[in-house]
């Protein structure tokens, strides 16, 4: 099956997962913190939606496991880690490239938010 | 020490939890998700913030997943068992034409209407009677009933007016 990876827009939640893994493999909580840090607190998940997710997004191969390890700013339990695939950073910087062309519509509509409507 | 303690209550209570996901599913997650939950109310007990109504949350988001991941791999379950009996009477049917058996197209359709009768109604009882020798036993009455009527028709074991011969 081949996906149209730069035409279909990505989840919330989908979209902060790619960008957590985008500069180094996590564990699931890491993802989670990464996340809470990266959306200033906007997007929160519980376990039950972060593994549904990555069910998800391993199936479209946009993600994969990696190996299992310690982490050494946690305990001694070995963690399994998930890293982004190719087609998961394809589909991440579509989306970006997607917020960024409606960014820049809007702010030509002078619809950004420091900007008055009538240019004042 | 009642921080600790409680964690390991909550753990525990979730990973029983954990257990009403498909098989597939808590196999490949649950340790991972297990250990986050885990490390989640360490990083509350630290901060020595309420664990319970934390972990009450989880557990309800986590349910709502659990019954998402159900429904679809019943579902596909459901699927392939249904495609594999269609397939499987398909593939009956390609005997007599592969044999080169003498039969009309009426031949195939009085044979197929039965056949996929059969199937479909075995897929229901499998779906709505849960007790293994219940299901087991209504499907072999069916597929018995199907044989009969077909030998019926092939032959006429029984002689009635729609015997073979």
């Amino acid at each position: 099956m081949t996906k149209n990876i730069n035409n279909t827009p990505l989840t919330p939640a989908v979209l902060h997962i790619l960008l957590a893994l985008s500069t180094e493999e996590r564990h699931g909580y890491g993802i989670m913190k990464q996340v809470e840090l990266d959306s200033q607190g906007k997007v929160k998940m519980g376990p039950g939606t972060l593994y549904g997710s990555l069910g998800r997004m391993i199936e479209a191969e946009l993600i994969s496991e990696s190996e299992k390890k310690i982490d050494p700013k946690m305990d001694d339990e070995r963690r399994i880690y998930y890293k982004i695939t190719g087609l998961g950073q394809k589909a991440l910087d579509a989306e970006l490239e997607r917020y960024r062309e409606v960014v820049a519509a809007a702010k030509q509509k002078r619809l950004s938010p420091n900007t008055f409507a009538y240019g004042v | 020490m009642g921080y600790k303690h409680a964690t390991q209550r909550y753990r525990h209570w979730y990973a029983n939890l954990l257990r009403l996901y498909p098989k597939p599913y808590y196999e490949r997650f649950g340790e991972g998700m297990e250990q986050t939950f885990t490390d989640l109310l360490q990083e509350r007990a630290k901060e020595e913030r309420g664990l319970f109504g934390y972990a009450l949350w989880v557990t309800v988001e986590t349910l709502t997943g659990i019954i998402k991941e159900n429904i679809t791999f019943i579902s596909m379950q459901k699927n392939k068992r249904l495609i594999g009996i269609v397939l499987g009477i398909a593939l009956l049917l390609l005997i007599p034409l592969l044999g080169n058996w003498p039969w009309t197209l009426s031949d195939f359709v009085i044979m197929g209407i039965p056949l996929l009768g059969t199937g479909l109604v075995s897929e229901l009882i499998m779906r709505r009677v849960t007790d293994v020798k219940h299901r087991a036993v209504i499907v072999v009455v069916i597929v018995g009933m199907f044989l009969l009527t077909w030998a019926e028709l092939a032959v006429g074991v029984f002689g009635t007016p729609f015997a073979g011969n």
